[in-house]
């Protein structure tokens, strides 16, 4: 695969593909001690949209420095397009990346920043000015390109920044947890007009983020890592639904999923709190179960439970329950104007949809 | 605005040790200027006399060439040489090299030496007699050694050279500040988009520190129109009336001519010049505060 692919559109235009990226036995070492990136390997399509993401200081945020030159690379390969980049510089990979502070050009109008690479890269006055035009009709910047940043909003920033990326259809779009300073409706603006922008203009792009709604709304391929290792890469759905690690279980989800220890047998399971159920799983051994909120339900047997607290969220509820077997639970269920905190009900768990992992290594166990 | 007319009384300290320490004497300046007082017998009379004759002197005219150029010359070394640094300085710390520390303390202990001891370190180094240090190492490698103090248009350079020598310190402290104060992301954010070195500095380095760029031209500038002992110890305002500038002319005027009238009258100018540098500096402050 090479950026210089081209396939049609329907105005005729070449529009250019984005290119592939890989990324093979990635180490990054700051001094002594772990490394930050610990061994990573990637392989991203053309156009693709892949999320990094996990906890602070899982090295997600380092992974993209090093794709984008910023950082060198201890050990490793890292390739664009096929081509090992290693030796380039970040003003020769031809990425665009957009800063969670944005770092817009203070002394620069919106028009200048977002013609500023263009420019550096040898595109002549006019040919910016054409360039800067369009994606800041993209973007709906076209009333603003006179003014500072300094004059603008959170939302309207990050447009400019993701102007600045646009414009110069650069091989990969590299997100650098580009909506953590806007507000809660601000961000789920940004979430889907990013979204739409890759539709629009596909470029491969890397996005990270430390929040797993992001990252399960906006992905193609969810990559989560874990002291600068990765956990698990699929699809959000194969994510959600097949975590390969307590890890992975744990991060992705909200409310998360509750675990309880407890030993599997010929018998079924039983856990530590004494209760038992049935369950189909080959593994013989301690196991940690994990439930997702939607795998319990209410009826008319199961483990006794109070209800803690709810959080009605109008199409849902969402219900904490204290139970002796599980302790603390959330319950996805329907709304309910009858229930109160403190009322008692017996909870289901549906072992169809559980989760079993090893105790020890915290791997998935079937 | 506070109305309490109690504020006074803390301001009262201040206004008097300011007033005490330059209010009066700028003041006892003016009068001075207007009389005809010399360091040999008290004031008789007042008059324009002094100003008349000062500013009628031939010499003025070179001595205001002289303070122009070496000002004109010192500012803007000062200025690239503070720059300079400062940028060295900021990547070395950057890159965490050793000796960054020492190298910011000798650029610092040169800033502490008093000017006369300044003029008389450089004096030696330019001296053209057999122990010259600078010309002995022309010789050394061959070259034909040069006229630093001597020769009228050299000894404006040997002026500079040495004032910039001394003055840079000032102006990499104000511009290490302002360079350390660029958000580093500005630059990853240009590499990114392809800015070479070059034009980071042109385009992020450069704007980014426009304020402090401005700011320090301007007090250079009035610390250089100032200096007089540096010059006074390295070449006495010579050869002839070369390195001759205003403060020096003042300095002379009163200390060796006795003339406390038109060393006054001169040193109004002076102050006059200095004050409109001023104004400048705090109208520039104030439009940054502003925005």
């Amino acid at each position: 695969m090479n950026m210089t692919t081209a396939r049609p559109d329907p105005s005729g235009q070449a529009v250019p593909l984005g290119a592939t990226l890989q990324l093979r036995d990635l180490v990054k070492r700051y001094g002594p001690g772990p490394a930050a990136v610990d061994g990573i390997n990637l392989d991203v399509a053309a156009n693709e949209f892949v999320v990094l993401v996990g906890p602070s200081g899982c090295g997600k945020s380092t992974t993209l420095r090093l794709i984008a030159g910023l950082e060198e690379v201890t050990d490793g390969v890292i390739a664009i397009a096929g081509d090992q980049v290693n030796h380039l510089g970040a003003a020769a990979r031809d990425v665009a990346m957009v800063f969670q502070n944005y770092a817009l050009y203070p002394h620069m109008n919106v028009a200048q920043n977002i013609g500023f690479g263009l420019r550096r890269r040898g595109a002549s006055r006019a040919e910016a000015k054409k360039a800067v035009a369009e994606a800041a009709e993209i973007l709906e910047l076209t009333e603003l390109m006179h003014r500072l940043p300094g004059d603008l909003s959170g939302g309207q920033k990050q447009r400019v920044a993701m102007g600045r990326a646009i414009v110069r259809n650069p091989r990969l779009f590299l997100f650098d947890e580009p909506l953590s300073n806007l507000d809660a409706r601000l961000r789920l603006t940004m979430r889907t007009e990013i979204k739409r922008l890759h539709a629009r203009v596909p470029t491969t792009t890397i996005y990270v983020t430390h929040d797993q709604t992001e990252a399960m709304t906006m992905a193609d391929r969810v990559v989560v890592m874990n002291a600068g290792k990765i956990e698990q890469i699929g699809t959000p759905m194969e994510i959600y639904d097949a975590p390969v690690s307590r890890f992975v279980a744990g991060f992705v989800g909200a409310p998360a999923m509750t675990f309880a220890d407890g030993m599997l047998d010929d018998q079924g399971l039983t856990l530590n709190t004494g209760l038992h159920l049935s369950c189909t799983a080959q593994h013989r051994g301690p196991v940690t179960l994990g439930l997702r909120p939607e795998a319990l339900t209410l009826g008319d047997s199961g483990m006794a439970a109070k209800l803690d607290m709810l959080e009605p969220l109008g199409a849902e509820t969402l219900a904490l329950w204290q139970t002796e077997a599980l302790g603390a639970v959330w319950v996805r269920m329907p709304p309910d104007p009858t229930l109160r905190p403190g009322a008692t009900a017996h909870l289901q768990p549906d072992m169809t949809r559980a989760h079993l992992f090893d105790p020890v290594t915290g791997r998935r166990v079937t | 605005m506070i109305r309490d007319r109690r504020v006074w009384l803390w301001f009262a300290p201040v206004m008097l040790v300011l007033g005490g320490v330059y209010l009066v004497p700028v003041a006892d300046v003016i009068r001075f200027s207007f009389s005809d007082a010399t360091l040999l017998r008290p004031v008789t009379g007042y008059g324009l006399d002094g100003y008349r004759a000062a500013y009628n002197d031939d010499s003025l005219g070179v001595v205001l060439r002289n303070t122009g150029l070496f000002t004109l010359l010192s500012v803007i070394s000062l200025q690239a040489m503070g720059l300079a640094i400062a940028l060295l300085l900021v990547r070395g710390d950057r890159r965490r090299l050793y000796g960054m520390g020492a190298l910011r303390t000798i650029v610092l202990a040169a800033w502490v030496i008093p000017g006369i001891a300044n003029g008389l370190i450089w004096q030696m180094l330019f001296s053209e007699a057999p122990f010259g240090a600078i010309n002995s190492t022309l010789r050394l490698i061959g070259l034909a050694p040069v006229a630093w103090l001597s020769d009228p248009g050299n000894a404006m350079i040997s002026a500079v050279i040495a004032n910039v020598w001394q003055g840079s310190a000032f102006s990499m402290i104000v511009f290490y500040a302002a360079r350390r104060a660029v958000d580093p992301v500005l630059y990853e954010a240009a590499s990114v988009d392809g800015a070479s070195p070059v034009a980071q500095f042109i385009f992020i380095t450069i704007p980014q520190m426009r304020g402090a760029l401005l700011v320090n031209s301007i007090l250079v500038t009035i610390q250089t129109l100032n200096t007089f002992d540096t010059i006074l110890a390295l070449t006495g305002g010579g050869p002839g009336r070369a390195t001759e500038v205003l403060s020096l002319n003042i300095f002379n005027r009163v200390f060796y001519s006795y003339d406390l009238g038109g060393g006054s009258a001169l040193a109004v100018l002076l102050l006059a010049i200095s004050m409109a540098l001023t104004v400048i500096y705090l109208l520039v402050l104030m439009r940054k505060g502003a925005r």
